[in-house]
C-alpha cells in the first residue's frame, strides 16, 4: 500500500520562535516531534513574501522558472498594476506532479492556488480567493465546505477595529480548518494531504509585540499556539503509523520597527520623478525616472523599449544598474546610520530560467526591522504602522517524520523530496 | 487596399476558381454567420446568379429562427436550395443529443453529406471554415482533398503556391474549397457590418446570453454576453481576442483582492 | 493600431533552430493566447518533464508534439500595438520543403532563424534560396539560442558574417540581424538586458517596421481572365487584376491573339463603379463582342509583356516523382495552361551550396533547383519575373498535382 504523506504548512512560524517555545516547555506535541525527528532552520526566497515562497515550495524551482514574482506585478507598457493569480504559475506543483502519477491528493488553503486548478482529488484554494463558491476543485466540493462552516480567511480589516475579535476569529478559523481536515483524513481516499495554516502569519503581523514583550494580548496569543499544538497532537493520532509527515513554515518573522516607503525615498534621491501636473502615482511617473519599486523591494529600471516611458538605453543597462545599486547601498537610517538594505541583488544572481525577464532588475532585502513598502507620493519615507511583525528570510523551519529533510537548505528543495 | 477588401477579393477569386475547375459544386450553408458570409461572397462572385446549388443539411432539431431565416433568404436571393435530411437515421430515432455529439453529428451531418454528394455527384464543396477556429484548422489548404470516407490526409497535403491550387479530384475524392480560410471571427463580423449582411437573431444577446456559433443545435450552448448589436459583438470580440492576460486577476476579482492585500499592507 | 492592415510573414530556417518556439513566444509575450491554450501547452510540457515548451503552441497535431517537429505549415493570428499579423509557420525539416514553400509563397516578409550554437545549416541556406526564388524582399535574420552561447557578441558576428556572404550571393539583402533567445524571451517583445551590446530593434519592433505589400496600381494593366459569365444579357469577363487599373472607356488588348477593343462597363454586384484596380476581383464588358476565354490576358497598349512558347526559367522541383526530360508536363501561369516540355536542363544548382552541378542532366529530383529551357505547346503571355511578377512565375503539374514552382528569367526568342 502506498505510504501516506501529510504536509502541514504553518505560515511564517520562525525556527527561533519554536526554539523559545520548546525551551519554556510550551507546545509539547510539536516539541516532541521535533526532538525525535530533527528540526532545522530553513531559508525562504527573495523577495520574502508568502505568494512567492509558497509558489517556490509547490513548484520546487526558483521564481524565474515559475513566474510568480510577488502578490502584485506590473505590465510595463502601457503601465498597469495587476494582481497575480495561481494560473500565472509556469511550473508544475507537487500535487499536479503526484496527480499525474495517479496519486490521490487533498490540498487545502495553500496561498497562490486560486483559481483552483484540476488535481486527482480535491483542491481548496486559499488566500485571495474572492468567493467560497469558487474556492474548490471540483467546484461542488464547496458545498461540503459551506455546510461545515469553512472560512477561507479572516478579514484583516477586523484587526483594525477590534484586536480581540480578530484573535478570537483566528483561533476559531484555525481550529475549524483542522477539524475539516480530520474528517477528510477519515472519509476520503488519499495519498498526499497538504494543508496550510495562514492564521499564524496574521498573528505575528499584528501581535508580535504582544508575544515578545508580554503586552495586552500575550495571553490570547499564547493560547492560540497551545490550541495549534493540541490540533497537531490529534493530527498525529489520526494518521496511520507509518505516514510521512512534514511540518514547515514559508518564512520567519521578526519585529517591525519601521515601514520604509521605497518609492518615496527613490523620489527624494531623484531616481523617481513625477510630471508636475497630474496625480502622483506610478502610472504617472515621468520619463526622466531611472527606476521605481514594487513591493517588496523589487526595483525596476526605466528601460527603453520595455517600459512605457522608458529612457535608459539598453547599452547603459549594466552601468545604470550598478549606479542604482550604489545609491541603494548608501540608504541609511538617518538616526542610527544603519543600512536599510542588507542585501542588494542583480536578478540573475538569485534567479535563473525562462521567466527571468519578468523579474525586477534589482531585488533588495531589508535589514532586520525595516519592512519595505511602495507607497507613492504621500507621507514620509519612514513610518510606524499598525502592524508590528515582518518577514525574515533565513528563519523558516522544517521537520519531518519518516522523511529525511537534512538536505533541505531552502524552500525550493522540498518538492524533490516529496515527489521522488 | 484595406484588410476587409483584400479578404473579399481573394475569396471571390477562390470562389470563381472553384466553379471554373469543378462545375459540379455546391455550397454548404448552415445558416450561421460564416456560411452566410460565404454565400454573400458567392453572390458577389456571380453577380447574384449563383450557377450551383446551396446545400442545407437538416438535422431536424434546429432553432425555429434558423428555418425562418433560411426560407426567407432562399426566396429573396433566388437560391437553388437543396435541403437534405438523413431520413433513414432520423427514422431510426437518432436525434441531436448534446450528450452524444459524436453519434448525432456523425449520423445526421456526415452521413447526410455523403448521401447528398452521392445523389448529386458533387465534385467539390464550398465550406466557410476559418483557420482561427481551432488549432488543427490552422493547417488547412484552400483546396483540400477528401477521400470517399471523408478522410483528410494532413500528412500529404497538396502544394499550393501563388494562387495555384489543386485543380482535379481523383476518382473517389471530392475537394473542399475554403474561401474564408484566411478570415478571423472578427473579420467576419466587421465585414457583416460593412456589407449589412443579414444574420439570424440568435447571435444577439437576450437576457445576458447569446450564441457565438450555431453549428450544432442542442449541443451549442449560449455564452454570457450583453452584446445585442453587431457593434457590441465587435467590441466584445476585440476585448476577448486581445486575450485575457494569463495568470492575472480579472477586473471582477481584482477589487476584492486589492482590498485584501491592502488590509495586510501589501499594496 | 492600424485596423486596416494585416501583414503576413513566414518564419523559416533549419529544423530545431527554434521557429515554433519563437512563434510561441511572440504569441505569449503579446498576450495573444487564450488561457486554455496556455494551460494545455504547460500541461503537455509538464508531462514530458520540461520547462514550458513554447513550441507546443504551434504544433497542434499530436504526432508533431511527440516527435517534436513541425510537419506542416500553419497560420496563426496575432497583433501588436501597431497592427495585425498572420504568422506562417513553415516546417524546417528537409522532408517537408513542399509545405514550407506552400507557406512561404503567401508571405510578404520572412524571418530566417539560425541557431547560434549550430550556426548556418543546410536548410538555412536552402530556405534562404527559396525566399529568393519566391521573390521575397523583406527578410530579417534572427540568431536564436543566444543563451546557449553566453550571449556572445563575437559568436553573433561570426554567424552574421557567414550568412551575409551566402545571402548576398543569392541576391537576398536582409533588413536587419537580431540576436535573440526565444526560450528566455530575450529581444522578442522585451529588450534583452543580457544582450546590451546589441542596439537594434526587438523582433516585435522589427516586424512593426515592415511594410505591407501594396497592390501595383501605377503600372499598365495586367488582368488574367479567370472566367466569362453570361449574366442577364451581358457577357461579363472576370478576373483578378494583377497590375494597373481598368476603367470604362479604356482601350484594351486581349492577348495572346491581340484583339483590340474598348471597355464598355466595369461590373460589381450591387455597386455602381466605373473602374477597378490591382488586387480587385473585377468584371467588365467590352464594346465589341469578342471571344474572350479563361487564359487570355487583358492588357493595355503599353504593358511590357510578350507572347512566347520558349523561355528560360529557374525551377524548384518539389515532388517525390523523378522527372525525366521528355515527359509532358502541364504548365500553369496565372490562369493560362498549356502542356509543355523541358527541352534542356542547362545546369542544376545545389540549393545549399549554390554550386552549379550536372552540366547536361536529363533528370530532376525532389528539391533540386535547375536552370531550364521550357517549350510550351501553345504560345503564352509571359514576362520575366522581375518585370511582371504574376506573368513571370509558374507551376508545373503532373496528374493533377502541383510538382514544381519556378520563375522566368529570360524570354529567349
Ligand atoms: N536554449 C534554448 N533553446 C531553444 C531556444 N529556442 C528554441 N529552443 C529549443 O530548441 C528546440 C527546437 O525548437 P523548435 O521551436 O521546436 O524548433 P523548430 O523545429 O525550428 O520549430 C526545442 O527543444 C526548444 O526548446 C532558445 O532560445 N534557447
Amino acid at each position: 500500500m502506498q505510504i501516506k504523506t501529510f504536509v502541514l504548512g504553518i505560515d511564517g512560524v520562525p525556527y527561533t520562535f519554536l526554539q523559545k517555545q520548546f525551551a519554556k516547555g510550551a507546545m509539547p506535541n510539536l516539541k516532541s516531534i521535533c526532538e525525535k525527528n530533527g528540526f532545522q532552520q530553513m531559508n525562504s526566497v527573495f523577495p520574502t513574501i508568502s505568494a512567492v515562497a509558497w509558489a517556490t515550495y509547490m513548484a520546487g524551482v526558483n521564481p524565474a522558472r515559475h513566474n510568480i514574482m510577488g502578490f502584485i506585478d506590473r505590465i510595463p507598457n502601457p503601465f498597469e498594476i495587476t494582481i497575480n493569480t495561481g494560473s500565472g504559475r509556469k511550473a508544475e506543483s507537487i500535487w499536479e506532479a503526484l496527480s499525474k502519477k495517479g496519486q490521490r491528493v487533498i490540498v487545502i488553503n495553500v496561498p497562490m492556488t486560486y483559481p483552483p486548478l484540476p488535481v486527482n482529488g480535491i483542491l481548496v484554494s486559499g488566500f485571495l480567493c474572492p468567493d467560497i463558491a469558487r474556492v474548490s476543485y471540483p467546484a461542488d466540493f464547496s458545498r461540503y465546505l459551506q455546510d461545515k462552516g469553512y472560512c477561507i480567511d479572516v478579514d484583516a480589516q477586523i484587526a483594525h477595529e477590534s484586536r480581540l475579535t480578530f484573535i478570537q476569529q483566528l483561533q476559531h478559523v484555525m481550529k475549524n480548518r483542522f477539524d475539516i481536515a480530520f474528517d477528510l483524513i477519515r472519509e476520503r481516499e488519499w495519498d498526499f494531504f497538504q494543508m496550510v495554516i495562514m492564521e499564524t502569519d496574521r498573528l505575528y503581523h499584528f501581535f508580535w509585540d504582544d508575544l515578545e514583550d508580554g503586552h495586552e494580548y500575550s495571553g490570547q496569543v499564547q493560547t492560540f499556539f497551545e490550541q495549534l499544538d493540541e490540533k497537531i497532537g490529534i493530527l498525529l493520532d489520526k494518521l496511520p503509523r507509518n505516514s510521512r509527515v512534514l511540518f514547515l513554515s514559508d518564512h520567519g518573522f521578526c519585529r517591525l520597527n519601521s515601514e520604509v516607503q521605497v518609492n518615496n525615498w527613490l523620489e527624494q534621491t531623484g531616481l523617481l520623478k513625477f510630471s508636475a501636473d497630474g496625480k502622483k502615482n506610478l502610472q504617472n511617473y515621468a520619463p526622466e525616472t531611472v527606476c521605481y519599486s514594487l513591493l517588496p523591494g523589487r526595483i525596476f529600471l526605466n528601460l527603453k523599449g520595455r517600459e512605457e516611458r522608458g529612457t535608459i538605453k539598453k547599452e547603459e543597462y549594466g552601468s545604470v544598474r550598478n549606479y542604482v545599486k550604489d545609491v541603494l547601498a548608501s540608504f541609511k537610517n538617518p538616526q542610527t546610520g544603519e543600512n536599510i538594505f542588507a542585501r542588494i541583488f542583480d536578478r540573475e544572481e538569485i534567479y535563473e530560467g525562462p521567466y527571468l525577464e519578468s523579474a525586477a532588475d534589482i531585488i533588495v532585502h531589508p535589514s532586520r526591522g525595516y519592512d519595505l513598502k511602495s507607497r507613492v507620493g504621500e507621507g514620509d519615507i519612514f513610518n510606524k504602522c499598525f502592524m508590528n511583525g515582518m518577514h525574515t528570510y533565513s528563519d523558516a523551519f522544517i521537520s519531518g517524520i519518516n522523511l529525511d529533510v537534512s538536505t533541505v537548505k531552502t524552500i525550493a528543495d522540498i518538492k524533490n523530496i516529496l515527489t521522488a | 487596399m484595406d484588410r476587409l477588401s483584400e479578404l473579399e477579393n481573394q475569396s471571390i477569386f477562390i470562389i470563381r476558381e472553384g466553379y471554373n475547375r469543378f462545375h459540379k459544386v455546391a455550397q454548404l450553408w448552415s445558416i450561421g454567420k460564416d456560411s452566410t458570409t460565404l454565400l454573400w461572397l458567392i453572390r458577389k462572385a456571380f453577380y447574384g446568379q449563383i450557377p450551383f446549388p446551396v446545400l442545407h443539411l437538416d438535422t431536424g432539431r434546429k432553432f425555429k429562427e434558423i428555418y425562418e431565416f433560411r426560407d426567407k433568404y432562399a426566396k429573396e436571393w433566388k437560391l437553388n436550395l437543396i435541403i437534405h435530411k438523413n431520413q433513414e437515421a432520423i427514422g431510426r430515432g437518432i436525434t441531436c443529443n448534446p450528450n452524444n455529439a459524436l453519434e448525432c453529428c456523425g449520423e445526421l451531418k456526415t452521413n447526410a453529406l455523403k448521401q447528398a454528394i452521392e445523389k448529386h455527384k458533387f465534385r467539390a464543396l464550398y465550406l466557410g471554415i476559418r483557420r482561427d477556429e481551432h488549432g488543427i484548422r490552422a493547417k488547412e489548404r484552400v483546396f483540400s482533398p477528401r477521400n470517399e470516407n471523408f478522410h483528410w490526409d494532413y500528412k500529404a497535403q497538396p502544394l499550393e503556391m501563388w494562387d495555384h491550387y489543386k485543380a482535379q479530384a481523383e476518382n473517389e475524392e471530392h475537394l473542399r474549397i475554403h474561401p474564408l480560410l484566411g478570415w478571423t471571427e472578427l473579420d467576419i463580423w466587421e465585414y457583416i457590418r460593412r456589407e449589412n449582411i443579414p444574420v439570424t437573431s440568435l447571435y444577439f444577446a437576450v437576457n445576458g446570453k447569446r450564441y457565438r456559433s450555431i453549428g450544432c443545435e442542442p449541443a451549442c450552448v449560449p455564452v454570457d454576453s450583453q452584446a445585442d448589436t453587431i457593434d457590441k459583438i465587435i467590441d466584445e470580440l476585440k476585448t476577448t481576442t486581445v486575450a485575457e492576460r494569463a495568470g492575472r486577476a480579472q477586473d471582477k476579482e481584482s477589487s476584492y483582492m486589492m482590498q485584501k492585500l491592502r488590509s495586510l499592507g501589501y499594496m | 493600431m492600424n485596423e486596416f492592415e494585416r501583414l503576413k510573414f513566414v518564419i523559416v530556417g533549419h529544423v530545431d533552430h527554434g521557429k515554433s518556439t519563437l512563434i510561441g513566444r511572440l504569441l505569449y509575450d503579446t498576450n495573444s493566447l487564450k488561457k486554455e491554450k496556455i494551460r494545455e501547452v504547460e500541461q503537455k510540457s509538464g508531462e514530458l518533464g520540461r520547462d514550458t515548451e513554447f513550441a507546443f503552441v504551434m504544433d497542434s497535431f499530436k504526432e508533431e508534439q511527440d516527435q517534436g517537429i513541425t510537419i506542416d505549415t500553419a497560420q496563426v493570428f496575432f497583433q501588436t500595438a501597431k497592427r495585425k499579423y498572420v504568422i506562417i509557420d513553415a516546417p524546417g525539416h528537409v522532408e517537408f520543403v513542399k509545405n514550407m514553400v506552400t507557406g512561404a509563397a503567401q508571405a510578404e516578409a520572412a524571418l530566417l532563424i539560425i541557431d547560434a550554437e549550430e550556426g548556418v545549416q543546410q536548410q538555412t541556406k536552402r530556405h534562404a534560396y527559396i525566399l529568393h526564388l519566391l521573390g521575397l524582399k523583406q527578410v530579417i535574420v534572427v540568431v536564436n539560442k543566444m543563451d546557449l552561447v553566453t550571449y556572445s557578441q563575437e559568436r553573433f558576428e561570426e554567424i552574421r558574417g557567414e550568412i551575409q556572404t551566402f545571402l548576398k550571393s543569392v541576391g537576398v539583402e536582409p533588413l536587419m540581424y537580431i540576436p535573440i533567445s526565444a526560450k528566455n524571451g530575450d529581444n522578442i517583445v522585451a529588450v534583452s538586458t543580457s544582450l546590451s551590446w546589441y542596439d537594434g530593434l526587438t523582433v516585435c519592433d522589427a516586424l512593426d517596421s515592415l511594410k505591407c505589400r501594396k497592390p501595383i496600381t501605377d503600372k499598365p494593366l495586367v488582368l488574367p481572365v479567370q472566367d466569362v459569365y453570361k449574366i442577364s444579357s451581358k457577357r461579363i469577363t472576370a478576373g483578378k487584376i494583377a497590375e494597373g487599373k481598368i476603367s470604362a472607356g479604356q482601350p484594351i488588348i486581349v492577348l495572346p491573339e491581340g484583339q483590340k477593343t474598348v471597355v464598355k462597363s466595369v461590373e460589381k454586384f450591387l455597386e455602381n463603379v466605373t473602374a477597378c484596380s490591382a488586387g480587385e476581383s473585377a468584371g467588365f464588358t467590352t464594346n465589341d463582342p469578342l471571344f474572350i476565354e479563361r487564359g487570355n490576358v487583358v492588357c493595355s497598349e503599353d504593358t511590357k509583356t510578350a507572347v512566347r512558347s520558349t523561355f528560360k526559367a529557374h525551377v524548384f522541383w518539389l515532388a517525390k516523382i523523378e522527372f525525366e526530360i521528355d515527359y509532358k508536363l502541364l504548365f500553369r501561369c496565372a490562369t493560362q495552361e498549356s502542356l509543355c516540355q523541358i527541352v534542356k536542363i542547362e545546369h542544376k544548382i545545389d540549393s545549399s551550396t549554390l554550386e552549379r552541378i550536372d552540366g547536361h542532366a536529363k533528370k530532376l529530383k525532389n528539391l533540386e533547383v535547375a536552370e531550364i529551357v521550357v517549350k510550351t505547346d501553345k504560345p503564352l503571355v509571359i514576362s520575366t519575373f522581375n518585370e511582371i511578377e504574376e506573368l513571370g512565375r509558374f507551376v508545373f503539374e503532373i496528374n493533377g498535382n502541383l510538382c514544381a514552382g519556378g520563375i522566368i528569367i529570360d524570354m529567349a526568342n
